[in-house]
């Protein structure tokens, strides 16, 4: 389904049930919005035989392929999902293209028990069918218990991805028989994780003391990069490509003595040339790995081309000034990871701050690449540390979902006030967010909101 | 249950049709189309479909549905080699999907061990869902990696596939309304291009031998796969890459030897020569031609039949004038082929060594002048020769040869080549001439403009005639070339004979012409 029509979707149906919440009978307003989602609707059972909209971890999912919305219609999208949560309604299926009559009935119906305190999935369902509503079906929203299970079950396995490419990545560099089978498994298993979980696996992003800083800013990079894709809708093959590429763009610095990739001081110029060769060497590394039988070329451009800016500018020099799509992508990532990352020659910036950076900076970074990198990570991208109204602080866990932090530990209390106030950096904060984040995939629980 | 034996007996007949066939087959379409009957049977009955994967059989809960010991060609045996454990089928599958499934699962190789999970994770199939086994590692095993202080040592766990069992009251709800879409890709035609660009790079920066040597062996053994893919454009960038570096260890120049020999081959000449006749775009033509000219001599004889045989005039300049740079490095060989082509293949060379303008070639064209009277014959030599051998033939016996030196030399340069002309004119023998090589001697003449000049076209112009026809037609000749020396005084001899009966009119013809101008 284009994105699109999912975007005119949630913006019909979305104002339909405000609308029904309001005049809670059939008006004329409610049947003037009614034709617009009813002609919409038969837009696409041109297209479809059946038409599902569900809710799944904050998320709105048509027919099982997630809603991508950018912040324009954020709004209403976040409304649609708290109001079909408050009724309890997991899904609506729309198992043929219903009648005008059906769809008011519908959303009159919807809109009334919205409007009162009591929310009763049973009584809706009853009294749909009292109306004669059969082309619309409701199912009940999955019991919260079990679906938390569920999502710390895929927080576990998303944390032992990482640990294990990182494992993988150290061995890369140090066993002469690594292959690229295990890189492949690493880059499908996060790209699931992603589809399933996405906003706790960007968040664990935040973590960059596990092995050395390339091993875990490679991880790193790698998760964001695949999120790209998956929001740009590249196919699997190419994703594959684009995390392989993510994976092994930076691994060439392991060739760099030590002393020139953390001096504090500025670099001399033998030592900046030093420094500009790691593409080469980390494009070499996946030529030379074992078991490439067909060299994987896009995520080898990627390697090459991630210091080339979107005007033409930066290292090395090479025969191409206009970047691939991979190598585009891998510029913001890297950049977006390397910013946010303590280090001893630069100042660590907030996740908050590090996009600001990357906004303004229009000649490096492929601007259109830039909004789609908003689109993933939000204004306060998931990892953040940020204050709430009423002067706690938290780390956001996912777009909706902020751990509270008492004593450097996520608490279980659930505080009133959700309301972000503004991001933190990590120097207006006495606990490491990454701990936090390591604790909600913990089988104790944590606070979240 | 019956259906489910079924559906699986087809389901494993079309991956073996498949397998054998290399291909979907008539017969594997039916197949399917039979297995997928059976299934859309069975799911109405039972909602999805897990079928369990062990290595010599397929079941469904413990019941038996296909058996296979365990041999090479046994697709249970394969599938779980691969890591395969369960295929479950949703509701809603369809054809499309069923045949990708099968066309995966067929193009594998039995003996293959890695890729089958890959490429059903590429599917992105939204009706099949698979299980598979895959090394995972559990949070203990860690040791050498620092952990966040957290998280606690949980065992990891995949998730199972849950899949939920049907619901006979709740039918709608529980079907699939995704259609199956392929999805989106980057342009992987630029793939060959991007592979040697990078090649290009890294041998630019590279300088240890052994990683050179790895980086041209890529390169190597990509150009077999452009060829047979008909991407002459890479060809064509292999090609210039292969050119732009020098080479001193033998070991790399063997390797860029292997890469000219795969790109000289016949096989690459047809597709090379397929392009410069039947391609509609200029830079592929162009493409072709360089590449011809880099197979050099190899492609000569099929650029000549190619010659023989084409009517496009725009193909035609360019074989010829790729022939040329090609035997600018060959002269021996044209001259070979020149003695012993025939007619047709034998004017086609002539008109070659009449554009390289290559001395090497007289001796040669000589010998076939004494011995062919052939127009091209002369028309080559005289290309070939320098000025002072063109004048030279000016006392050749035969007219026609002197005529064509005439129109070779154009205008008189020297002294010398003056009086060659004047005595010409002037003896005895220009008044027998053919009318053809007065006019053009007398044109000669007149390209220089002098009193001597005048003072020869007024002493032809006053010889008495005596009523001789012959005279008059040369008198009108002298008249004609006259007016093309720049000088009044030419006017005015030309006026004089404004009253003469025979020349009267080719003289008021040249004095309006003048006064116009």
């Amino acid at each position: 389904m284009k994105q699109t029509d999912i975007r005119n979707l949630i913006l019909y149906f979305s104002s339909s049930i405000h609308i029904a919440r309001v005049f809670q009978t059939k008006s004329q307003t409610l049947y003037q919005h009614a034709k617009k989602t009813h002609q919409f609707l038969s837009e696409l059972f041109k297209e479809f035989n059946k038409i599902e909209l569900s809710i799944s971890d904050n998320h709105l999912f048509f027919n099982d392929e997630r809603a991508i919305v950018e912040m324009g219609i954020m709004g209403r999208y976040r409304s649609l999902i708290h109001d079909l949560k408050t009724l309890s309604i997991g899904s609506i299926v729309f198992v043929n293209l219903p009648e005008l009559e059906e769809i008011v009935s519908f959303l009159c119906t919807l809109g009334s028990h919205l409007a009162t305190s009591k929310h009763s999935f049973d009584k809706i369902s009853k009294s749909l069918k009292e109306q004669g509503v059969k082309s619309i079906k409701i199912a009940r929203i999955e019991d919260s218990k079990q679906k938390d299970g569920i999502l710390r079950s895929i927080r576990k396995e998303a944390l032992s991805t990482l640990l294990d490419s990182v494992s993988y990545l150290k061995k890369v560099t140090i066993e002469e028989e690594s292959n690229i089978y295990e890189a492949r498994r690493i880059v499908r298993k996060f790209s699931e994780l992603l589809f399933k979980e996405r906003s706790y696996l960007i968040a664990l992003t935040i973590i960059k003391d596990i092995g050395s800083y390339t091993f875990n800013h490679s991880a790193n990079v790698c998760i964001l990069s695949i999120a790209m894709g998956i929001e740009l809708g590249i196919s699997r093959k190419d994703l594959l490509e684009l995390g392989i590429a993510a994976l092994f763009h930076d691994l060439g610095k392991i060739d760099i003595p030590g002393d020139i990739l953390n001096k504090p001081d500025t670099l001399t110029n033998i030592e900046y040339e030093k420094i500009k060769q790691h593409p080469y060497l980390s494009a070499e590394r996946i030529i030379f790995l074992k078991g490439v039988e067909e060299v994987p070329v896009f995520a080898l451009r990627g390697i090459l081309e991630h210091h080339i800016d979107y005007s033409g500018a930066g290292y090395p020099d090479i025969s191409t000034k206009n970047p691939t799509l991979f190598a585009r992508i891998i510029r913001i990532v890297d950049s977006y990871d390397a910013m946010t990352t303590p280090r001893i020659y630069q100042n660590v910036r907030s996740p908050f701050e590090a996009l600001k950076y990357i906004v303004k900076s229009n000649e490096i970074y492929d601007p259109s690449l830039v909004k789609v990198f908003l689109d993933v990570m939000g204004i306060y991208p998931p990892g953040s540390i940020v204050l709430l109204k009423g002067g706690m602080k938290g780390v956001m866990i996912s777009d909706e979902e902020v751990a509270i932090v008492r004593k450097g530990k996520a608490s279980k209390d659930t505080p009133k006030e959700t309301t972000i106030i503004r991001a933190l950096s990590l120097n207006e904060v006495d606990f490491d967010p990454s701990s936090i984040l390591t604790a909600v995939a913990s089988d104790e629980d944590s606070s979240s909101i | 249950m019956k259906d489910l034996d079924s559906f699986v007996n087809y389901f494993i007949k079309s991956i073996k049709n498949h397998k054998l066939y290399q291909k979907v087959s008539d017969t594997t379409k039916e197949f399917i189309e039979k297995s997928l009957a059976e299934l859309k049977k069975v799911q109405e009955e039972l909602g999805p479909i897990v079928l369990l994967i062990d290595e010599d059989k397929i079941m469904n809960d413990s019941k038996v549905l296909h058996s296979d010991p365990k041999r090479l060609t046994s697709i249970p045996l394969f599938l779980y080699r691969n890591g395969i454990r369960s295929l479950t089928f949703l509701e809603g599958i369809g054809e499309e999907e069923l045949e990708t499934l099968v066309s995966i699962i067929a193009n594998k190789e039995y003996s293959s061990t890695v890729g089958l999970v890959e490429d059903l994770w590429e599917a992105k199939f939204p009706h099949i869902i698979y299980q598979a086994v895959e090394k995972v590692k559990e949070l203990n095993e860690y040791e050498d990696i620092k952990l966040p202080s957290e998280m606690k040592s949980n065992q990891l766990t995949v998730l199972p596939v849950k899949v939920k069992k049907k619901d006979p009251t709740q039918k709608d709800e529980q079907k699939f309304g995704v259609t199956y879409k392929p999805q989106i890709s980057i342009d992987r035609e630029r793939a060959p291009f991007l592979l040697i660009e990078s090649i290009k790079d890294l041998l630019s920066y590279e300088q240890i031998h052994r990683k050179r040597k790895s980086l041209y062996s890529i390169l190597k053994d990509s150009i077999p796969k452009f060829l047979s893919a008909g991407n002459l454009s890479a060809l064509y960038q292999t090609k210039n890459l292969i050119e732009s570096l020098n080479e001193n260890k033998k070991e790399l120049t063997q390797i860029q030897d292997k890469i000219k020999e795969i790109i000289t081959s016949e096989a690459a000449l047809q597709l090379y020569l397929h392009a410069l006749t039947a391609s509609g775009s200029n830079r592929i033509k162009r493409e072709a031609v360089e590449l011809l000219e880099y197979v050099g001599i190899k492609g000569v004889d099929a650029l000549i039949n190619e010659l023989e045989i084409t009517s496009d005039f725009i193909v035609k300049d360019l074989i010829v004038s790729l022939l040329k740079n090609i035997f600018a490095n060959h002269r021996e060989e044209l001259e070979v082929r020149l003695l012993n082509s025939k007619e047709k293949t034998f004017s086609v060379l002539l008109s070659i060594i009449k554009k390289l303008k290559d001395p090497y070639f007289i001796p040669c064209l000589k010998e076939l002048f004494e011995k062919k009277n052939l127009p091209q014959v002369k028309e080559a030599l005289f290309s070939v020769l320098s000025r002072k051998d063109v004048i030279a033939y000016l006392n050749h016996p035969d007219s026609s040869v002197r005529v064509i030196v005439l129109g070779k030399l154009k205008a008189i340069w020297t002294p010398e080549e003056f009086e060659i002309v004047r005595d010409w004119i002037l003896s005895k023998k220009f008044w027998k001439l053919s009318n053809e090589e007065i006019k053009a001697l007398l044109e000669l003449l007149s390209t220089l403009t002098t009193d001597d000049t005048i003072k020869i076209f007024n002493t032809i112009l006053r010889k008495k005639h005596l009523f001789n026809e012959k005279v008059y037609e040369i008198k009108k000749m002298a008249i004609q070339a006259l007016s093309n020396v720049k000088d009044e005084k030419a006017i005015d001899i030309i006026t004089r004979y404004r009253n003469s009966r025979y020349l009267k009119a080719t003289v008021e013809r040249i004095l309006k012409n003048h006064e116009t101008n």
